[in-house]
């Protein structure tokens, strides 16, 4: 039996995208109550959330390419889901707007500024990928009122050494 | 990992000046070249390198940038990032002489500028 070894990198970028989000805070309060993983769609569409605002990460899948010497550049997908309740009498579209906003950017600038460490870009001439790339903002804020939503791609770079480096 | 890839050159400067914006820097090195043969040879039995060469272009965003480097001489230095972030390399080229340029400013387009490069030393990465 052939012994092999696993470093589980897509995963340590899944957990530490979670814990990015999970320890950023602004003035010394959270930005998140909760951060939850998921790898189901409808199950982050259908949560019924309870705190506020909460951060839910759905992995969407890990993708490769083949680089000289057998190399692996690859990307991991993932989709944040940001909610926040929003239930002020008189509150104005653009109001809620402002604070989904708010939270996109918190999200964007905790995994910035704490990107994972098995995180990297990578390009072989061929193919390029950033450390990390935001995809294009999704906000809805009136199907779920009181509730503001905000779907938030995400491509996580990373390398591998070789085809036995997973 | 036998190998590594750079890219996003960065802290670009011609002596004191700074070049900003700096998308792509192509760096060419080329050699003189001898060959002689003779009357009974079928195949070149001189064949060799001699003299080098080295130029280039800097292409970059900024205009004004590119106007304040042309016509100077200094060395030309930068900085190649690692992909991995681990060993950031340093270039440097002596007696570099930035001479003239190309200037693109469009409409609805960003502008672009290629400068030329000559100089008097080798590159030295480090």
């Amino acid at each position: 039996m052939a012994a092999i070894t696993v470093g589980n990198q897509d995963w340590s970028i899944v957990e530490a995208v979670q814990t990015a989000l999970s320890s950023a805070a602004i003035q010394g309060a959270s930005v998140f109550q909760a951060v939850t993983v998921t790898t189901s769609d409808r199950q982050a569409g259908q949560c019924q959330f309870h705190t506020s605002p909460i951060a839910v990460l759905r992995y969407v899948t890990t993708k490769e390419d083949h680089s000289p010497e057998g190399v692996r550049g690859g990307i991991v997908a993932l989709e944040l889901i940001l909610a926040a309740q929003i239930d002020a009498t008189g509150l104005s579209e653009s109001t809620r707007l402002r604070e989904v906003l708010r939270l996109k950017n918190a999200a964007i600038n905790a995994v910035e500024q704490a990107p994972p460490d098995d995180s990297s870009a990578w390009g072989d001439g061929d193919h390029y990928h950033a450390r990390i790339r935001w995809g294009p903002t999704e906000i809805d804020t009136s199907v779920r009122q009181p509730w503001v939503m905000c779907r938030l791609p995400a491509e996580i770079g990373f390398a591998l050494d070789g085809p036995t480096s997973h | 990992m036998a190998f590594n890839v750079y890219h996003n050159p960065q802290n670009v400067t011609l002596g004191s000046l700074s070049i900003t914006g700096v998308r792509s820097i192509v760096v060419s090195v080329r050699y003189k070249e001898i060959h002689a043969a003779g009357d009974n040879d079928t195949h070149e039995s001189v064949a060799r390198f001699t003299t080098g060469r080295t130029s280039g272009t800097i292409t970059l965003l900024d205009p004004v940038s590119a106007d304040s480097v042309q016509g100077q001489t200094g060395t030309l230095s930068f900085t190649w990032q690692d992909v991995k972030g681990v060993s950031d390399k340093s270039v440097s080229i002596g007696d570099c002489c930035v001479g003239g340029y190309d200037a693109t400013v469009s409409r609805d387009a960003a502008s672009t500028v290629t400068l030329p490069f000559v100089a008097e030393s080798a590159p030295v990465i480090t």
